[in-house]
């Protein structure tokens, strides 16, 4: 069996990889959900039907080329701390990561591709890009999918499209999404309009994690929620083109804050600095809020010589997971915020005081 | 289900949660309810039975929690208690707990219950109960009582693999591939309600699309041939006749004899 965290990209070089439009635009996934014809969903199924289903689909996926030299284990060899490092990878679902025996992942080298196997699903499969490129995802994942139908006879109704598990996701199974980074339109106080704007498109907003999580560290989620009685490629210029304006406002309440209210700025990106830089103890949650206030500074031009991938690499390394696993002892949570705090000290060490302009 | 329980400054318990569309799908439009549980009344039939919290705005702040639906932002909830209130079931006794449904068209229902009457709803000790479809029924009061053994007496279960409306009621999700026959009846309203249509229109796959080409154009062919029957042009017929063989790989045709 491989080790999962030998296998994974290391925090420096997930924090390093560049796509268009990364100052706001995290990251962009597409995961379609896709079922067997012949199985009782993953929910329903008992578990010897589950232990089936995985033992059918796991070397159908980990054979295709795109998935060659994949991590490819039944979830029941993780340990807890592993899934939870996959987690906060945003490689797996929380809902993922609670399941044992009959379920599975298949990840591939490069970290472009995710799949989940016996999740919500029988197959719960993931493109993953860098920056704005959820196009890209959508053909790249539907290309495995293209590829993977040989293998599989994948549940379909001429009229209903794809069988899911729950009828949200009928149809196309498609789930498009992209992670967007925005503090301005939180510190301008505009995020709730956009929000509920977003909303009105049929759109959903979420938190870091996805599902019922908060939007800590001014991180959110934006995905379709319909599915059915559109085609793919509709659904995914309807995300381009919100994403596209989502962006542009964050741009501007960027903008407005620097002319209207910079020393409300100055004050978040400095205190946030002064913190980070300082503390001895810290939580992961207010790293995540500071950090983000320290990205919006990179971005603002107060740390001239400071990457980005700086920060997004401690958005990782500081998460609980990720901690406990530089560390072999157990750690107590308590243990844990003087640990984070030891790290950024020293990441932040070579950062000079933000500049004021 | 989404649940944060915080007390605010006044000490009223405050219930905040949010419905996951998908696990309640027959209350789709309601994208969130709030539950403000008061404090028992000090004393007997003291003119505020909450002190401090009477007319007080349990403020929920800029909070943005994201359920499986669509994000839900509430900024205040004014609790107005400038009376005692009478249980609305029996209307007899002061109620004791107050629940209030706040739908996303900021509808309000409220629903007041003195101890007997929550207890005897099973709403004491789990009031998240106010929050499943039937909840309506219930404000109707007592109407569910009536309604219940006729929700139980006819039960459609999936052949393929035994899974039940109700438990379709319960988790969400359906059993297997099949029950979207099993359950069409059922599912076709809910999916009205859920999606953009109701009939696919993306991908399919390879097998699907090329046998649905092959089913379209030898039915066009078919229609050909037909009519070459008809005027009697039996050399185009005969090629047809051909051509159709070769797609359908041999099958019978009627139309020539």
């Amino acid at each position: 069996m491989k080790d999962l965290h030998q296998f994974l990209i290391s925090p420096v070089a997930a924090a390093a990889q560049h796509g268009p439009n990364d100052r706001i635009v995290m990251s962009s996934r597409v995961r379609l959900a896709r079922n067997l014809r012949d199985a009782a969903f993953p929910g329903w199924a008992k578990k010897p039907e589950r232990v089936r289903i995985l033992e059918a689909v796991l070397p159908a996926v980990s054979g295709l080329p795109e998935m060659k030299d994949s991590f490819a284990e039944a979830m029941d060899n993780l340990t807890a701390l592993d899934k939870q490092i996959l987690v906060e990878r945003h490689l797996i679902s929380r809902e993922h990561a609670a399941k044992n025996v009959g379920s599975g992942i298949v990840l591939n080298r490069e970290e472009s591709f995710c799949v989940m196997i016996n999740e919500e699903d029988h197959l719960r499969m993931q493109a993953l890009r860098p920056g704005f490129q959820i196009r890209e995802a959508w053909n790249a994942i539907d290309r495995l999918d293209s590829a993977l139908e040989k293998k599989l006879n994948f549940a379909f109704d001429n009229e209903l499209g794809y069988l899911t598990a729950c009828p949200t996701n009928l149809g196309t199974g498609i789930r498009v999404s992209a992670m967007l980074h925005l503090p301005g339109l939180v510190l301008g106080e505009q995020i709730n309009p956009i929000i509920q704007s977003v909303n009105k498109l049929g759109l959903a907003v979420r938190g870091l994690y996805g599902e019922g999580t908060e939007a800590l560290g001014n991180i959110f989620q934006v995905s379709n929620q319909m599915t059915l009685g559109e085609s793919e490629t509709a659904i995914v210029e309807r995300l381009e083109k919100v994403l596209s304006q989502i962006i542009e406002h964050e741009e501007n309440a960027r903008q407005t804050l620097l002319e209207k209210k910079p020393k409300t700025v100055f004050n978040h990106i400095g205190r946030a600095y002064g913190v980070l830089a300082n503390a001895h103890s810290i939580s992961s949650k207010e790293t995540m809020n500071l950090l983000s206030l320290l990205r919006l500074g990179i971005d603002l031009g107060s740390f001239p010589g400071t990457e980005r991938a700086l920060v997004d690499e401690l958005f990782l390394t500081t998460q609980p997971a990720h901690l406990q696993k530089q560390i072999s002892d157990k750690l107590s949570a308590e243990e844990r915020d003087l640990i984070r705090a030891d790290m950024v000290r020293e990441r932040l060490k070579n950062v000079n005081r933000p500049v004021t302009k | 289900l989404v649940v944060n329980n915080v007390f605010n400054e006044t000490g009223c318990f405050i219930l905040r949660m949010a419905i996951q569309r998908r696990r309640q799908p027959a209350v789709r439009e309601t994208k969130f309810y709030a539950l403000l549980l008061m404090p028992r009344p000090v004393g007997d039939g003291a003119a505020d039975p909450v002190g401090g919290c009477a007319g007080a705005e349990a403020g929920f702040g800029r909070g943005v929690r994201a359920g499986r639906g669509q994000p839900i932002t509430v900024n205040r909830i004014r609790i107005n208690m400038s009376a005692i209130k009478m249980c609305s079931v029996c209307k007899e006794k002061p109620a004791t707990l107050f629940l209030t449904k706040i739908s996303s068209d900021n509808k309000k229902q409220d629903l007041n219950l003195c101890d007997a009457c929550a207890k005897a709803k099973g709403l004491d000790s789990d009031p998240t109960a106010f929050l499943v479809p039937d909840a309506d029924i219930m404000l109707g009061l007592g109407a569910s009582q009536e309604l219940d053994p006729m929700a139980g007496a006819v039960e459609i279960k999936c052949s393929r693999c035994g899974f039940s409306q109700a438990d379709f009621k319960k988790s969400g999700r359906l059993g297997c591939p099949a029950c979207y026959e099993t359950f069409a009846e059922g599912l076709a309203s809910l999916l009205k309600t859920m999606h953009k249509g109701t009939r696919h229109a993306g991908k399919a796959p390879e097998a699907v699309r090329t046998s649905r080409e092959t089913g379209d154009r030898l039915k066009q062919l078919q229609k050909k041939l037909n009519k070459a029957v008809e005027t009697e042009d039996f050399e185009t017929a005969a090629n047809l006749r051909d051509e159709i063989k070769a797609l359908s790989g041999a099958g019978p045709i009627k139309a020539i004899k």
